[in-house]
């Protein structure tokens, strides 16, 4: 008998011993890239030769080996003169290029399972049922290390394999840490990075971290207020990595401020923080509850949700805007509760007017679009990949893509009664969601099973409300969090935000744990989220680094600056100069986080500093990129030029009130950076001042430059 | 001086000095209602207002003319004493001007029952109530506020709970005839919001709601655009006070004559109130009143049918009144009523069902027409309004069908109540007016405009205004089939909606005079028989600025078209023709001269021909007649074989006002370049003998189209017919046939077809004439 050894394969595939597609073949078509996207994978296949992606349907595939053009692909009296041999073997001529050895094990293989008669084999045993992949987890101290990983597919039939050689490998840190196609892990400097392997469907993930370079460093024991510091700490502690100092208070007032409520703090409320003898930690929780009381905590949040759920004029019309976005104003405002507030979105039906939550299904109007934009908005899942094959990341398979959908199926919206009303109902017939491929009725289905939650075929969006929002169905909690975080932190824990899966793990799992839990025990109450993240001392670091942390972002150990908003720039500017904003079709002293949505100041200042159009629900929408049209606006546009200048804004109010060149100079400062002029800021700001008054230029416009050349500043124009 | 004519455009034109439009015009009424039973100024503002104008309303009380301001402008407003009624009935009433230059339009007066206050802004707009702070007060309560609203603009309203109490707050707005969508908020002393409403159900757009205030107190009232636009009719009425209110009622109609008791169901009745209502009327709609009640009573509607109340107790399938009316309702969650209605295959049928398009029912109602063995055979949510129409076909074998009641959202309850007809009808239309009144120049011309429903109806019709007095004359109103837009995306060309015009043309002497005309629109059908549906008057028309554009109508009104004269303007705008046939693949011209003013431009619109496929406007060429153009009215091979109308238009400008002047509508008909008229339809032929089939080309005068070429097709084996072709300058033709001796007998359907290959066009196109069918019998 002749032994084959297939790599470093522990397990000996016996010469004669019965191969099948499903077990042998197929993984040899995945690892040598035939069934990739630029391959024949790809949506048309290449050459007339069409393949699923990545193998993710086997009888697709099958067929097209060995019943497509005549069953001429194989050929069994002649294995080797099989086409399926002769292309990739560049024995004939392939467009792919060499892809498999003439005579390597892989090739002798295929040649071995054509001799057999190309069995397609049992699909169901064949299954691979768990991937174990060793060793599970990677630290390393020194750069350049490598690490051999081992894989072993576990199959249905209780038999085991190494496939080390034909998994798939990828990094998603690369420039942390590196892997080759053998499953040989190399770290090239600091860092941490996840390392994907994958195996005919099943998927694996191993944390890489490389701590090198840290010599002399030592942890210093810093207090933690909360559970969140903890997990922080634990994990800077593990990578050697000092977390910064803890922000002075003005610094923290003027964070705490935009995050919380979206403009800064005014002269008065600054000056009295800073001026408030307390404890900083007690002050620091006060503001935080007073702030959380505050109607802007409600107009600030609600553009984060209008944003989420695409208010936007040209989807639900004139009405529509302002009532859902009254909608969501009511909600933050009673502070109700996360999975209550999806609920009634998911289970909305009615008038879009009368029922605001009914416009959810005005921008999602069909089923496929509702399912994923649930999925992805409330448990962080993106379905979209698997509408057209089985998701390539994730578990998730075509199938399933069509079995939640299901849920929507029998969602219709139609025109009401009223000027751009639209009613949401439930359709008594033709609701059926078929499968693309075969037509065949797909029934809903849960994505996967959540405890105590039942489907129930009378009240589809109803089952499927309770499943998501279920405190079982760590997801939900999970997702909300994690977006919720991203808002503080400049990243999520996982992030993108909306991207939860296997492959994109969390820098900081028991971080993102705890905080899931901690969601899940307080009833989803959304403000008790933010209390406890901005409480943290996590939060309340300085951005200013150290030499132990400046390399890092991702693990919290100093506070990430981030641009204002466009909302909160244009807010901050007018509230600083004093200025009344003249914003159209809004009601009189209305701010930007009091706009609907982006119809009203459209190809203005907003849109400049990337306003989202509000198109999709994805938080990539909202640009913080920093462009030449952005600088121009603040050197030289009108928003800015308007506001230093108002006739009844801060300036003139001051000059007018009698103030001297020291308490105008200290007022503006309070009002753009909500602290007072450091001793050389405030001698050079009043030389500038003084200037005025002997070069025919008044006070008031050197007063506008100051403010002016503060507006463009990084530490106005930057949340830090 | 050269004129050149543009297409879908309308231009400015130097008028000559000395015409003047003067006919009425109110543009506002102050105040907007009143407290019954007191008495007020009532002034009504606008233009063309003269000393001379009559008053027509039917608000409860007397008007006594004064005399208006001294600054006021001539015809600028016409005040007067106005002394309510102590027991008039709470309600909208219609104001209408009448001079000597014509009619004006309708507005509404309010009858409260409570004291009226005027919001200070309205008149002074830097007395500004848009915050907590500048807020106005309300002295006391109960209260009726009349307010406007600028652009995003917020009206807030102080006043004080002095004990726990329950009020009710209701705006009147978009119910008045006001482009205001009202909403409304309750805000406690330090501004958080406690209450809120935007529409009140069951349906409409204006708000309403009730609060418990268990806390004495200062609150605030705030009220709002619920989009915040800006509207040229701005204005409100909110009325606060504790009194009830109901939301829905039951039956929703009845018959003329017959006793009728109503329930008045839901809002904050703690039981449904039980109302007499009184049938001897006239009118369609009657008023309901509820006792105490501030609000706006409820619509009962009246009829001359047959009706039923459901007998809601029986359970299973009930009998449906074919012809009559049955008033049913979806008395619990998920109901679903059902009623028998014996049929004959191949009758046509409609049913209609009227719930929400009341304002009296919460009935989203879905209606499904099955066998009796459940087989759908059609249904229906709503057709182009509110509620559904459901014209069907009884289909082969079936004796009997069920009609369902059901309501789309899955609702039920005491307020969803329904009227459910079914008529043995073919198909149906609906009429409404776009054209609230109009005014017609001595001499001149004016349009009226109606919308066409089709109901199942998809041939032509035409609009006639059936009471016309003498010394006015009448022309267009045509409606083009649906096939003929040529709309082949059209999902269902039965269901479409249509825009017709007509034109009245005053002769120049016409006496200054009222009248209300009566608008049908009439299809005559194919197999004999004609549908003639009356239009319904909008009553008064709101333009709602913003979004995708609306109008508040008032159809409750029940006014058919009121008309008056308006003073000869001495513009005139006229063709040459009323009618012309046009052969498909002519082109057109189309003379049209403007007299009484001097013009330096104009323009022409054709806004009818967009209703027929392959039709063309062209520009006219440059004329060398001061005042007169030509333009093109093109068509081709495939323009088909339907009427239209078109409608010239001038758009001038005199003192910065835009006056449209109309010519009559000229009717354009698209008939066939020639026609083959056999002098027979029916020929004989023996076996072994000859034929021939005789008769003449009628070729229209504009048919530039040479030879036509004669054949007969689908012969019967064994004939044969040689082809004929007539010369341009010919008309008779003769086509010879011959049978052999062994030709198939019997009578044969067979066809005489027809083509002219050179039509003198550039493109050498061949134009193929109308088919001629006849039979040939073979013995």
């Amino acid at each position: 008998m002749k032994i084959a050894l297939l790599g470093l394969s522990t397990v000996l595939i016996a010469w004669g011993a019965p191969l099948s597609y499903v077990k042998d073949v197929q993984p040899i078509l995945n690892k040598t890239g035939c069934t990739s996207g630029p391959c024949h994978g790809g949506a048309k296949g290449k050459n007339g030769f069409k393949l699923s992606l990545r193998g993710y349907d086997p009888e697709f595939d099958y067929r097209a080996i060995v019943h497509e053009m005549a069953g001429r692909r194989w050929n069994r009296t002649e294995p080797a003169k099989s086409l399926i041999l002769l292309k990739p073997s560049m024995e004939l001529a392939h467009g792919g290029g060499l892809r498999l050895e003439a005579g390597s094990d892989r090739y002798n293989l295929i040649l071995e399972w054509i001799s057999q008669g190309a069995p397609f084999g049992d699909p169901v045993s064949g299954a691979v049922t768990k991937l174990e992949v060793t060793p599970g987890e990677v630290l390393v101290e020194k750069s350049g290390a490598e690490q051999q990983l081992e894989v072993i597919a576990h199959y249905a039939d209780g038999s085991r394999r190494d496939v080390t050689k034909l998994a798939g490998y990828s990094s998603n840190t690369p420039q942390n840490a590196e892997v080759n196609e053998d499953g040989v892990i190399k770290t090239l400097r600091t860092g941490e990075s996840a390392m994907l392997v994958r195996y005919e469907g099943k998927l694996s993930v191993i944390n890489v971290t490389a701590v090198t370079d840290r010599g002399g460093f030592a942890w210093k024991p810093v207090a933690e207020h909360n559970y969140i510091d903890k997990h922080v700490n634990a994990k800077l502690q593990r990578l050697k990595i000092l977390p910064s100092t803890l922000a002075g208070d003005a610094e923290f007032l003027r964070r705490v401020y935009f995050d919380l409520i979206g403009i800064p703090p005014s002269p008065a409320e600054a000056k009295a923080f800073l001026a408030d003898k307390a404890a900083s930690r007690q002050k620091r929780a006060a503001v935080v509850d007073r702030l959380l009381e505050r109607p802007e905590f409600v107009n600030h949040w609600a553009v984060k949700w209008s944003d989420l759920l695409q208010v936007n004029r040209t989807k639900l019309g004139d009405k529509g805007v302002w009532a859902f976005r009254d909608w969501i104003r009511e909600s933050l405002a009673e502070n109700r509760p996360y999975d209550r507030m999806v609920r009634e979105l998911l289970t909305a039906r009615g008038s879009t007017h009368r029922n605001p939550p009914a416009n959810f299904f005005r921008f999602t109007k069909e089923p496929k679009v509702a399912m994923e934009t649930t999925t992805q908005l409330f448990l962080g899942v993106r379905m979209v990949c698997a509408q057209c094959h089985d998701h390539p990341f994730e578990q998730w398979t075509q199938n399933q893509y069509y079995n939640l959908t299901a849920f929507f199926g029998k969602m219709a919206v139609k025109s009401g009664d009223n000027p751009d009303e639209q009613v949401v109902y439930d359709k008594r017939e033709e609701f059926d969601i078929l499968h693309p491929k075969d037509s065949r009725v797909m029934p809903a289905k849960f994505l996967y099973d959540v405890k105590n939650i039942d489907l129930r075929e009378d009240a589809l969006r109803e089952s499927l409300a309770a499943w998501v929002t279920s405190k079982d169905n760590v997801l939900f909690a999970k997702s909300l969090v994690n977006r919720f975080w991203s808002y503080f932190f400049a990243r999520g824990i996982i992030d993108p935000v909306d991207d939860i899966r296997a492959s994109n793990p969390p820098t900081n799992p028991a971080l993102l744990d705890a905080l899931t839990a901690d969601f899940r025990e307080h009833d989803y109450d959304l403000r008790h989220l933010i209390r406890t993240i901005v409480n943290s001392r996590t939060y309340q670091l300085s951005y200013a680094t150290n030499e132990w942390n400046e390399s890092d972002d991702i693990n919290y150990s100093h506070f990430l600056p981030r641009r204002l908003s466009s909302e909160q720039m244009f807010d901050a500017i007018h509230l600083a100069a004093g200025a009344k904003p003249k914003i159209e079709n809004v009601p009189d002293n209305s701010l930007a986080q009091d706009i609907p949505d982006p119809a009203v100041g459209k190809g203005g200042f907003l849109d400049v500093f990337g306003r989202p159009e509000r198109q999709t629900s994805c938080e990539c929408e909202r640009r913080a990129d920093v462009s030449l049209v952005q600088a121009l606006s603040l050197l030289n546009g009108e928003t800015i030029a308007e506001a230093i200048a108002d006739p009844e804004g801060r300036i003139s109010k001051l000059i007018l009130g009698g103030a001297n060149d020291r308490k105008l100079i200290e007022e503006i400062y309070f009002a753009t950076l909500g602290r007072s002029p450091e001793s050389a800021e405030l001698d050079q700001a009043l030389t500038y001042i003084a200037k005025g008054a002997g070069a025919g230029v008044g006070r008031a416009e050197r007063a506008q430059d100051l403010m002016w050349a503060l507006f463009n500043s990084n530490a106005f124009l930057f949340n830090r | 001086m050269s004129t050149r004519f543009l297409i879908h455009s309308t231009l400015a034109l130097g008028m000559a000095t000395g015409i003047a439009w003067a006919e009425p015009s109110i543009g506002k009424i102050e105040p907007r209602g009143g407290q019954r039973g007191k008495s007020l100024t009532l002034v009504l503002k606008g233009s063309g207002l003269t000393e001379g104008a009559r008053i027509e309303t039917s608000i409860p009380g007397t008007l006594s003319r004064l005399s208006p301001a001294k600054e006021a402008k001539e015809g600028a407003e016409l005040p007067f004493l106005l002394e309510l009624k102590t027991d008039a009935s709470v309600g909208l009433y219609p104001v209408r001007v009448v001079t000597e230059e014509g009619v004006s339009n309708v507005m509404l007066f309010s009858v409260g029952a409570f004291p009226e206050m005027e919001e200070k802004e309205t008149d002074n707009p830097k007395a500004s109530n848009g915050s907590l702070q500048s807020a106005e007060q309300v002295e006391s309560l109960p209260v009726t506020i009349n307010g406007t609203l600028t652009p995003a603009d917020v009206d807030l309203f102080e006043f004080a709970v002095r004990t726990p109490q329950k009020l009710v707050f209701e705006v009147e707005a978009a119910s008045a005839a006001s482009a205001i969508d009202p909403a409304i908020e309750i805000l406690d002393a330090a501004g958080k919001k406690v209450a809120h409403n935007d529409d009140a159900e069951p349906s409409g757009i204006d708000s309403r709601l009730e609060h418990a205030f268990t806390k004495p107190g200062t609150y605030y009232l705030r009220v709002h655009d619920s989009k915040y636009s800006s509207q040229k009719d701005n204005f409100y009425r909110v009325k606060v006070g504790a009194y009830p209110y109901h939301e829905a009622m039951f039956p929703l109609g009845g018959k003329r004559g017959q006793p009728a008791a109503v329930e008045l169901i839901g809002g904050n009745l703690t039981k449904n109130v039980r109302v007499d209502v009184e049938t001897q009327s006239r009118r369609r709609w009657i008023p309901v009143p509820l006792d105490g009640s501030a609000s706006l009573p409820a619509l009962f509607e009246l009829s001359d049918k047959t009706e039923a109340i459901e007998p809601e107790t029986e359970t299973g399938v009930k009998a449906l009144l074919a012809g009559g009316v049955i008033n049913g309702r979806i008395g619990v969650k998920g109901e679903v009523d059902k009623y028998r209605l014996p049929v004959k295959a191949g009758e046509e049928w409609i049913v209609v069902l009227t719930a929400a398009s009341t304002g009296a029912s919460f009935l989203d109602a879905l209606v499904t027409v099955t066998d009796s063995a459940g087989k759908k055979i059609e249904s229906r949510d709503d057709l182009g309004g509110s509620d559904p129409v459901i014209p069907f076909t009884v289909p082969k074998d079936v004796t009997e069908v069920i009609v369902t009641v059901e309501d789309l959202q899955g609702r039920g309850g005491p307020g969803y109540g329904y009227r459910l007809e079914a008529r043995k009808e073919a198909a149906d239309f609906e009429v409404t007016l776009l054209t609230p009144y109009v005014n017609v120049p001595a001499g001149g011309t004016e349009i009226v405009q109606a919308r066409i429903q089709r109901r199942g109806y998809d041939g032509p019709m035409r609009l006639w205004i059936e009471n016309l007095p003498n010394g006015f004359a009448q022309a267009g109103g045509t409606v083009a089939p649906s096939a003929a837009s040529q709309r082949f995306d059209d999902p269902n060309p039965r269901f479409g909606a249509n825009t017709s015009t007509i034109t009245i043309t005053a002769e120049p002497g016409v006496a200054p005079q009222t009248a209300n005309l009566r608008v049908v629109a009439i299809a005559e059908l194919e197999g004999g028989g004609r549908i003639v549906r009356e239009a319904e008057g909008p009553g008064l028309m709101t333009t709602v600025r913003g979004g995708r554009g609306s109008t508040v109508t008032a159809r409750w009104l029940e006014m058919d078209l009121p008309m008056g004269v308006d003073r000869a303007t001495g513009v005139k705008l006229a063709s040459p023709i009323s009618y012309a046939r046009i052969a498909q693949g002519v082109e057109y011209p189309l003379t049209v001269k403007l007299t009484g003013a001097s013009m330096k431009s104009m323009g022409l619109r054709q806004n009818v021909a967009t209703q027929v496929g392959n039709l063309r406007i062209n520009q006219g060429q440059e004329s060398t007649t001061p005042n007169e153009g030509t333009l093109y009215v093109n068509t081709n091979f495939a323009t088909p074989l339907t009427s239209f109308d078109f409608l010239p238009q001038v758009n001038v400008t005199r003192g910065g006002e835009q006056v449209n002047v109309y010519a009559p509508i000229i009717t354009f008909e698209v008939v066939p370049g020639y026609q083959i008229w056999p002098a027979a339809n029916q020929w004989s032929l023996t076996r072994g003998g000859t034929l021939q089939i005789a008769g003449n080309v009628h070729r229209e005068p504009t048919f530039e189209g040479g030879i036509v070429r004669i054949e007969a097709q689908d012969l019967p084996e064994g004939v044969t017919c040689a082809a004929a072709e007539v010369a341009a300058a010919d008309r008779g033709f003769s086509i010879a046939c011959n049978a052999a001796a062994d030709a198939a007998t019997g009578t044969h359907e067979v066809r005489l077809v027809s083509q002219a290959p050179d039509t003198g066009r550039k493109a050498k196109d061949t134009y193929k004439g109308p088919e001629v069918n006849g039979k040939l019998r073979v013995e």
